[in-house]
């Protein structure tokens, strides 16, 4: 018999604590390295922000648990890692996901010009109608601004995105993009299920002309 | 040799002496519990009373007595232990350093020297013997670290002034990969172990970390700079001076394991979380149906404590400890760790779902008992019908090679 010694080192409450979600989603998190995917999840769970988070190696897995629109929402988190060499791996989660979460740095135009390059990966090897949420981080830091606001709206546009800019560091548009985000979900999910139920009426009709 | 031993041990002890003076004492400070009498302007208590009281009060000494004293064993206990373990720890480096590192070759296999290995390599030996273990197949000098150290030099120079393309001569990879690798570089080695501050900008090993990656990418171009690394080259710039931290981590990553990880090698790695599974479902058969039900494969947990050899999931002395015994066996131990870990929390995994799962194996919990760890590894049998680690790996690999010969297309 196994006596795990660490029982005390779990995380509190865990196991048993989304009290049976309404809704749970998938999400992932990607766009290159250091433009802030971890920082971003950081202040999701905390509400704090924390400059010494460690460089993410594979993927990072988060819980988060919103009540939008009086409904429970359970999102699964995956934080990749943003560097190119990982992408073969991080490719299989494409497929998972019920939502993918974009992001590039605004004081970055070479983490905007990447957007481009995310975006057919996730066309590629993620399911077709995908959410996708495209997010400009770092707005604190407006000084270093090397993208403009107009830019991301127009790309968003253009590929049909949800788009936002906010800042792990203050908090800015980090809770609003995401229950924005959810909503998004909910009605992709909405649409997949009347489709689904749309679908199997033809043997259903067989069954009808038997009579 | 015993007596040698008892003999050095008993010679510390003066100062130690001295402190259990101090503890041996009688315990005094019973002294917040006085018994008064009732203030002078009030009826005296009645005999009947006060004996009453006298008597509460003697027992109310008695226990706070015995309370203290208690204590005060427990402190001493505690500094005798903490005292012994240094007295282990200094004989531990005497024997390291007089007795095995001298006749490495000779010593380095005997069954005395392994026992004492897996109790953790003094710190101040640490570095030496993690050296010699992983050795230098590689012959990587001194001076090949200087000169890949200027190449690099040079090739930052050039990024930073936008200067001319620096001659291609590694193949594999485009400039702007190779460009965006050392940018990488920059911003990676402020988070490697962001918490100790001292790889940070103006850290004191910053430029020690700078260097060693960017020679690295010199050294090796067809490898270059992949996440992880850098926690790797700062665990050994920890232990190591800079030059040797660079052979190390040089031949560290020579390994077959590390190879086929830092280069992505889909197939290879495949293959060793198939490894890993027989020894899995073996060791730990009913958390392994557990994970099965919930989808959880390998890589999810593996990959993070794979890549950066656990410095980054485990507090870093426990690493330290894994990567002794990982110098000591080689990959399998790493494979084992895992297991190790995985049975220390089989109780609590088995009742959680796939994302609490990954989620506790990726954060693991921060004051992770290093013996219990241990005890739990040494429990782990890397042995499956009578087949070793590097057996079925093998094993594994032939299937692998044959299956992608009869049909290319039938790749997982």
């Amino acid at each position: 018999a196994v006596t795990a010694g660490g029982a005390g080192a779990a995380p509190r409450g865990c196991p048993n604590a989304p009290l049976d979600p309404d809704h749970l989603y998938n999400v992932l998190f990607v766009g290159d390295s250091h433009v802030g995917k971890t920082s971003f999840l950081y202040r999701l769970h905390a509400d704090t922000f924390n400059p010494h988070l460690a460089a993410t190696v594979g993927l990072d897995y988060q819980i988060k648990n919103l009540v939008v629109d009086n409904k429970r929402f359970a999102l699964r988190l995956w934080d990749s890692a943003g560097q190119e060499r990982y992408r073969s791996m991080t490719k299989q989660f494409f497929r998972k996901a019920d939502g993918v979460v974009l992001m590039y740095d605004i004081t970055s135009a070479y983490s905007f010009s990447d957007v481009r390059y995310w975006l057919s990966c996730i066309q590629e090897a993620a399911e077709d109608g995908v959410a996708i949420l495209l997010l400009g981080n770092k707005t604190d830091c407006a000084d270093e601004r090397q993208v403009p606001t107009k830019e991301g709206e127009c790309l968003a546009k253009e590929h049909q995105l949800m788009f936002y800019e906010c800042s792990a560091a203050s908090g800015h548009n980090v809770f609003e993009s995401m229950v924005s985000f959810i909503r998004l979900l909910k009605v992709r999910e909405d649409e997949l299920k009347s489709k689904a139920e749309e679908a199997p009426k033809p043997p259903q009709k067989k069954k009808g002309c038997c009579w | 040799e015993y007596e040698e031993k008892t003999g050095r041990a008993q010679r510390p002890l003066s100062p130690k002496q001295n402190v259990r003076k101090n503890l041996d004492f009688e315990p005094l400070s019973t002294t917040a519990l006085i018994l008064e009498d009732r203030p002078a302007n009030l009826p005296a208590k009645p005999a009947e009373e006060a004996q009453k009281h006298r008597q509460q009060y003697e027992e109310m000494v008695v226990q706070a007595k015995k309370r203290e004293l208690k204590e005060a064993q427990k402190r001493k206990k505690q500094l005798e232990e903490r005292c012994k373990l240094e007295d282990s720890i200094g004989n531990a480096v005497l024997t390291w350093n007089n007795e095995i590192l001298p006749n490495w070759e000779t010593m380095c296999c005997s069954r005395k020297v392994r026992e004492l290995w897996w109790q953790g390599i003094p710190p101040s030996v640490r570095g030496k013997v993690w050296s010699l273990a992983i050795g230098n197949e590689l012959n990587i000098t001194h001076e090949l670290y200087d000169i890949c150290l200027a190449r690099a030099k040079e090739k930052w120079r050039s990024l930073s002034t936008g200067g001319a393309e620096v001659e291609c001569e590694d193949a594999g990879f485009s400039a702007a990969d190779r460009e965006a690798s050392l940018e990488l570089i920059k911003l990676d080695i402020s988070r490697t172990f962001p918490s100790l501050c001292i790889f940070q900008q103006g850290g004191p090993y910053h430029d020690t970390l700078h260097s060693i990656l960017g020679a690295y990418t010199c050294y090796r171009p067809d490898v270059g700079y992949v996440q992880g690394m850098s926690f790797i080259a700062a665990v050994l710039i920890l232990n190591l001076d800079t030059a040797d931290a660079f052979i190390a981590f040089s031949n560290l990553l020579n390994k077959p394991c590390q190879m086929a990880f830092f280069r992505v090698d889909h197939g290879l790695m495949l293959t060793y979380f198939a490894a890993f599974e027989v020894f899995f479902e073996e060791n730990l058969p009913k958390l392994f149906a557990h994970f099965k039900k919930n989808n959880l494969t390998p890589d999810i947990y593996l990959i993070d404590w794979i890549f950066t050899l656990y410095s980054k999931s485990l507090p870093l002395d426990l690493a330290c400890r894994v990567w002794d015994v990982f110098c000591r066996d080689g990959e399998e131990f790493l494979f084992r760790t895992a297991l190790g870990i995985l049975k220390l929390f089989e109780d609590i995994l088995t009742k959680m779902d796939f994302i609490h799962i990954a989620q506790f194996l990726t954060k693991l919990p921060e004051d992770l008992p290093s013996e219990e760890l241990f005890t739990s590894i040494a429990a782990i049998q890397m042995q499956s019908r009578n087949k070793k680690w590097a057996q079925i790996l093998a094993a594994l690999q032939k299937d692998n090679r044959e299956m992608e010969k009869g049909s290319p297309s039938l790749k997982r």
